[in-house]
Parts: C-alpha cells; sequence; structure tokens
C-alpha cells in the first residue's frame, strides 16, 4: 500500500488497540529506514531503535510503561545516543532531530497500513535496565505498531486541532497569515 | 521473576499500578481514571485466562473495556462506571443473601 505524503499526514492518529495479528519483521524494518531517513543536526543520526516482539519482554515492558493500553504487535524503543558530550545546544538538536524521526516512523507505519502510539508514560531507568542500554544511550520514547481494528479510527472523535490563525504569523507576531 | 504463568501476571499487574502512582504526580489528572480502569481490564484478563471466566467476570471485561476505549466524555464515564459498580454491589449482595 502507497499514500500520499500529505494523505497519510492528515488522515493519521494514533491507534492504542490492535489486531492480535504478527507484523512480518520487513515491514517493521520499512518503518525504521523511514524513520532513519529524518533531517538531523549536522547528519548526526542520534537515534536508535530496538524493536521489541517477543511477548515475554513485552508484557515486562507494558508492566513499566502505563502508557501502553493494548498488546500491540510489536513495540519499538526510540533510544537517543547524545552527540553533544556536554554540549547543551548539541544535545537539543539531537532530541529535535529524533523527533523528526518519530513522525517519520509514524507516518510510515500509516501509509504502511499498520497503526502505531507514540507513548511516553514509562519509567526511564526500568526501560533502559530491560532494554540493556549502554551508558549515554536514553529511552526517549516507546512507539507501539499493530495492524488497527478495522473501524475503529472512523469511530473516533477527531482530536482538536489549533487553527492556522492561532499558530502560525505573517511577518511578525499576531499578525494572520 | 517467578516462572509461575499466574504469580508473573499478577506480579506485571503489580509493578504497572506502581509505575502508575510513580508517573500519575506528573502527567494530567484524567490519567488517574485511564490507569486504574486499565490495571483492572487487565486483572479481569489475567482471571479469564487463568480459568476464572464466570458469565459475571466476562461480562465485566467486556464493559470494562467498552468503557476503557470507549471515548468516553467525563460525565459518559462516570455514568458507565455507576452501573459497573452497582452491578458488582448487585453480584456481592446475591452471594451473601443466597
Amino acid at each position: 500500500m502507497k499514500m500520499d505524503v500529505l494523505e497519510a499526514i492528515h488522515s493519521r492518529s494514533s491507534v492504542r488497540v490492535y489486531r492480535k495479528e504478527p507484523v512480518a519483521i520487513d515491514l517493521i524494518r520499512q518503518v525504521i529506514q523511514a524513520a532513519a531517513r529524518a533531517a538531523s543536526a549536522s547528519n548526526a543520526q542520534p537515534w536508535r531503535f530496538i524493536v521489541v516482539g517477543d511477548k515475554n519482554r513485552q508484557h515486562a515492558i507494558r508492566a513499566i510503561a502505563p502508557g501502553i493500553r493494548d498488546e500491540p504487535a510489536a513495540i519499538v524503543a526510540v533510544c537517543l545516543q547524545a552527540p553533544g558530550a556536554g554540549n547543551a545546544h548539541a544535545d537539543e538538536m539531537a532530541w529535535m532531530s529524533l523527533g523528526a524521526a518519530l513522525q517519520n516512523l509514524l507516518l510510515a507505519a500509516h501509509a504502511l497500513g499498520l497503526g502505531a502510539c507514540p507513548v511516553g508514560s514509562f519509567h526511564q531507568r526500568a526501560v533502559a535496565l530491560l532494554l540493556d542500554l549502554p551508558a549515554g544511550v536514553t529511552p526517549a520514547i516507546l512507539v507501539t505498531l499493530g495492524y488497527p481494528i478495522a473501524g475503529a479510527a472512523a469511530s473516533k472523535k477527531p482530536a482538536p486541532q489549533k487553527g492556522l490563525d492561532e499558530i502560525c504569523f505573517s511577518e511578525r507576531w499576531g499578525v494572520p497569515l | 521473576m517467578t516462572a509461575d504463568p499466574l504469580q508473573k501476571q499478577l506480579t506485571h499487574l503489580a509493578e504497572f499500578l506502581i509505575t502508575s502512582a510513580r508517573a500519575l504526580p506528573e502527567e494530567p489528572p484524567d490519567y488517574g481514571v485511564t490507569r486504574l480502569m486499565d490495571a483492572a481490564g487487565w486483572l479481569l484478563d489475567i482471571m479469564v485466562s487463568a480459568g476464572m471466566d464466570s458469565a459475571l467476570v466476562l461480562e465485566l471485561e467486556r464493559q470494562v473495556d467498552a468503557a476503557r476505549f470507549g471515548k468516553l466524555s467525563k460525565e459518559e464515564m462516570k455514568t458507565a462506571l455507576d452501573a459497573l459498580i452497582i452491578q458488582f454491589s448487585n453480584e456481592e449482595k446475591r452471594l451473601n443473601n443466597g
């Protein structure tokens, strides 16, 4: 399945409940490869991904990640390998880059017919411990992946969106575009 | 961690509740309802998978999942929870009087 980029951007929403059906590893690879094509400051590519498909390991992660609300086919831990070495600006840029990779990941999953949800509610140190993360690598966000339940998206109330006049200005603050 | 599946599942649930308690002070107040309902759904799942699948448990599991994923407003959630609590109380009364 292929999807126009703008269509993917405007039709994507978070999917929190999944069909009990595995997702082929090749499909997950495509999603990660798309994430890794994101822009990154100084081409640092500070992202690292850990795909957790084993059910026992997923259960252990779910126990310390209250934001995971259902059993997905896979959990992708999106991690930051900070390149800053104490340089605060480089670290901030790395986090920005990670956000771009996350959005690519979510859009690619959607375009490939998968549902995904970024999960920020988890215990960072416990996740780092379970995933054997080395020093200097931080679990930034978890993404649950799986096939959405048919019709679930259509029954969802759309998330409220701020209007363009509220978020975008022309030439200076407060002047509508 | 124990190898006994039931004990393992219950330990995970306890861990979920503790992690939720750690996170909730920094999260939006509504998340408290979500976490407790997720824990209730999880506990009912464990009960069903352990063979404690009476008609009441299955019905409660169905209703809890409907409340968890139903995108209910705050008032709708309160109504759904009231109905569930009354159902529990009726069952308790039936068991004690029966």
